[in-house]
């Protein structure tokens, strides 16, 4: 298993291993939602299979066996599909979830260096073998072993199994590498039987003369040892596929081996995986021993060539030239025979070895890689060092203005064009990290398919905009909120489907998950069409666990939020799905820390759609900067509603000192007095002398707080208070403003709820302007 | 598109030495017995050495042929080309194709 070593040569890889794991494990549940919704292609079982084959190869260059025989196994399962063999089903694509499940879950443990039990995934392999069972299988009867005179003493008796799968890429014979010669040592190990693969010859007017097309399944019985077979390969290794797969007397795998060379068409990610994905299944695929297989892989003989062979910066133990000096002096004699039965059999000497500087030769230049992969870390640097460039551009702006120097002077107009390119230049960086939601939406159907069956509900899930961009930050975050607002959906939103046609709709519920980008945010919303939310309900749980007072007097929508009070629940039963009444909560203040908002609008017996808005980043903010006293402040500008500067007749003092109400439009909003709160000497406390900033909070709710004056509006850098300082109330995190001075960015919710030191105060955000109004 | 030649029966002597550097040789002859008319029996007589690409390429005229309704057969293959084949996993193929 994998070492927890820091010096591991191969930790730099198995990181890469992993990452692409998650990638392909991602790519995999959407295309299997893809298979279950029916709405799919031959493709998209080709593209489950590569990716369930890429995890295998890489899993196999690192020996992590329980991992490389149950994908193996997985593939079989998925080729069949492909060949059309096995037709898709309910209970198969059952199957295939559960698989992926185990396969997910084996890549965990590898990661952690975790040993899984041994019956781990046992289910899922006997559902798989219960497909495989009702398949033809053509299997080669195992023949006689030839007594072999080099044998060794100690193994004299004992016969091996191999399932050798070889398939050479498309370079390998101008490499001077020659299959006949492979075969014939094979056969001098002991009886082979051999199944070509011919899938990959194309049309004979279409064929590159030497390239390799075709691939081969060796089943060899031999009482040779495993080096012995290595051997065979040793000088093809990096030219071919290779995989080696041991087979006990039962038929039975016991250590699968793959090993992947670096060579030519390796180009993807960092060479871990399989070069050729579109390749088709080799025939052992479609041979191998119905029911032979088990998760019980245990050692790989020598893992090290395959490692050794995978890693681009690991040398192998030939480079291909060596290869091709070895073949040539290997095949020097001239004619040799063509089977182990002693035929006169010659192949073509390798001293065609020329022939290797041929249009695709070693020499010849290799394709680009699209994209490269780069450690997160090292974008965050960037993105913070260009943080600081933006600061000191602010600062040198700020200086330039101070100078009185004329806008047409050269030091002003270049500060300007510096001003757009740096302006570019952070937009450019922040992209860096952006990454389209699909990673996030891709787990939804899997867990609507989950839930809908614990609870015997038909529903059809409906995504749009998967690949709208967001900070690499919020999609991390953003799993677990979606996650809960789905089964909310599910389990509370959605009826059965017999109330549903009680009620006059369709059995099958529905529900849509979309985002988009709107106004510098990503928008994400997820809408069903059930019931809605009770409200009668959701109203008198809400008094009854003491969310409200008993005389609150609620708007409908105040009352649909009242879902996100901290322990609320309205599930008559409480579920092991979301009706623990922690949840929506939790989806609040998940969202609230990412900067974002959450709330729910509902119609009763039509659905609810929950709102998600959230920032396209966590670096930086558009901000308004205010003045209080002798500071300034950021209020987040896509808070702010308006500015006014009431009038007497529009203040209203609230009784016992516990702050005061602005009367705009017909309500009446209550007043923070942010310099009172901060106990800032010298802040106004007149609204009608000062301003009042209309904003809005997470709930919903309006407030005005009280500043003196606006210093404009800027793009600010956002700084974490905690890392570099620590938590302060009311105070969201920092900037850095053109003058270098540190500037404190608000946290409105919070200031929301904080009470002037020393007063009364009303202190929560309250349930009901009315109430607080009529006092 | 070649102009098809009328002619009945095609025929064509295999080279002694059917190695790497004769595959492309190879090819263009194969790829234009295609495009003349009737089947191609090849002369396997005289080969001596043999490379699996050579043997692609054999495998794949011999689909061209089939394809467009005519065969492809060998003539009396010898021990070398008849054993590449057979270690090549084309048992059957070249038992189908061989004429005596």
């Amino acid at each position: 298993m994998l070492p927890a070593d820091h010096d591991d040569p191969f930790a730099q890889f198995k990181t890469t291993f992993f990452e692409e794991c998650s990638e392909l494990l991602t790519d995999m549940e959407t295309h299997l939602a893809d298979l279950e919704s029916g709405e799919f292609e031959n493709e998209t079982l080709h593209a489950i299979f590569r990716a369930v084959h890429s995890i295998k190869a890489g899993a196999g260059a690192f020996s992590f066996n329980r991992l490389v025989a149950f994908s193996h196994k997985f593939e079989y399962l998925l080729d069949e599909m492909r060949e059309g063999r096995l037709q898709i089903s309910e209970k198969l694509v059952e199957t295939l979830f559960r698989s992926f499940d185990v396969l997910s879950d084996l890549i965990g443990f590898a990661q952690n260096a975790e040993v899984p039990d041994d019956s781990f995934g046992e289910d899922a392999l006997e559902a798989i073998q219960s497909f495989l069972s009702d398949t033809p299988i053509v299997t080669a009867a195992k023949p006689e072993v030839k007594e072999s005179s080099n044998s060794s003493a100690d193994d004299e008796d004992q016969v091996h199994h191999y399932r050798i799968e070889f398939s050479p890429h498309e370079a390998m014979y101008r490499h001077a590498n020659e299959p006949l010669l492979i075969i014939r040592e094979l056969k001098e190990l002991g009886e082979v039987n051999i199944k070509v693969d011919m899938s990959r010859l194309p049309a004979l007017s279409a064929m590159e003369p030497e390239d390799a097309y075709f691939s081969w399944v060796f089943e060899l019985w031999t009482t040779f040892e495993r080096d012995d077979v290595d051997e065979v390969f040793e000088f093809v290794v990096d030219d071919c596929d290779l995989t080696i797969i041991t087979v006990d007397d039962s038929g039975h795998v016991t250590a699968v081996d793959v090993s992947l060379a670096d060579g030519d068409g390796a180009d993807e990610g960092f060479g871990l995986f399989a070069d050729d994905p579109l390749e088709p299944a080799t025939p052992s695929e479609a041979s191998a021993p119905a029911g032979a297989e088990e998760d019980t892989a245990e050692t790989i003989a020598d893992a090290t060539p395959s490692v050794a062979a995978t890693s681009p910066q690991v040398s192998p133990p030939t480079s291909p030239d060596e290869s091709d000096t070895k073949d040539v002096d290997s095949s020097g004699e001239g004619a040799l025979a063509g089977d182990g039965a002693g035929g006169d059999g010659a192949i073509d000497p390798p001293a065609a070895a020329g022939a290797a500087a041929g249009p695709k030769g070693p020499g010849a230049p290799t394709p680009k890689a699209a994209s490269i992969r780069v450690d997160v870390d090292r974008v965050d640097i960037l993105v913070n060092m260009v943080g600081e460039l933006v600061i000191t551009q602010a600062m040198l702006l700020q200086e330039v203005e101070n100078s009185g120097m004329a806008s047409t002077d050269r030091i002003s107009t270049g500060m300007g064009e510096m001003s757009t390119h740096i302006r570019d230049l952070q937009e450019n960086v922040m992209a860096i990290r952006m990454q389209p939601v699909k990673s996030v939406f891709s787990r939804m159907p899997r867990i609507v398919r989950d839930v809908s069956k614990k609870l015997a509900k038909k529903v059809k899930l409906t995504t749009i905009g998967e690949n709208t961009e967001v900070d690499k930050t919020v999609i991390e975050e953003l799993a677990d909120p979606l996650t809960h607002m789905i089964r909310n959906s599910l389990d509370h939103g959605l009826e059965t489907p017999a109330e549903r046609l009680a009620a006059g709709k369709p059995e099958e519920g529905s529900i849509t998950l979309s985002a988009e980008h709107r106004g510098g945010r990503i928008v994400i919303e997820i809408i069903d069409d059930g019931r809605g939310i009770n409200r009668e309900k959701v109203y008198r749980l809400a008094q009854e666990k003491g969310v409200i007072p008993k005389d609150a007097d609620l708007s409908d929508e105040e009352i649909d939020n009242l879902i996100f009070a901290p322990g609320f629940s309205t599930a008559d039963e409480v579920t092991d799905l979301s009706g623990r009444g922690v949840g929506m909560d939790v989806v609040r203040r998940n969202i609230q820390s990412l900067g974002g908002r959450v709330s729910v609008h509902s119609t009763p017996g039509k659905g609810t759609r929950f709102l998600l808005t959230l920032p396209l980043t966590l670096a930086v903010l558009d901000g308004m900067i205010v003045g209080i006293a002798t500071q300034r402040y950021v209020i987040p500008i896509n808070s702010i509603l308006e500015t006014v500067r009431p009038t007497p007749e529009q203040v209203d003092e609230l009784v016992g000192g516990a702050g005061m109400v602005v009367f705009i439009r017909g309500e009446y909003i209550r007043i923070v007095e942010v310099g009172r709160i901060f106990e800032l000497d010298g802040a106004l406390t007149d609204p009608t002398k000062a301003l009042v900033i209309l904003v809005e909070t997470e709930g919903g709710k309006v407030l005005g707080l009280l500043v003196d004056e606006l210093h404009g509006q800027q793009q600010v850098v956002i700084k974490s208070l905690e890392t570099n300082f620590k938590q302060v109330d009311g105070i969201a995190s920092a900037t850095i403003l053109g003058n270098g001075n540190v500037c404190l960015i608000m946290d409105i919710d919070q200031l929301a709820k904080m009470q002037i030191p020393g007063s009364l105060g009303l202190g929560q955000e309250g349930y009901g302007r009315r109430r607080l109004a009529a006092e | 598109m070649a102009e098809k030649l009328a002619a009945a029966q095609l025929e064509y002597i295999l080279p002694q030495e059917l190695d790497l550097l004769a595959a492309e040789g190879l090819k263009f002859k194969l790829l234009d017995m295609v495009h003349h008319e009737g089947d191609l029996t090849l002369d396997g007589r005289e080969v001596e050495r043999v490379s699996t690409p050579c043997i692609e390429i054999m495998v794949a005229a011999e689909s061209a042929f089939y394809e467009s309704g005519r065969k492809l057969r060998i003539f009396e293959p010898s021990n070398t080309l008849s054993d590449a084949f057979k270690s090549l996993g084309l048992v059957a193929e070249i038992e189908k194709w061989s004429v005596s």
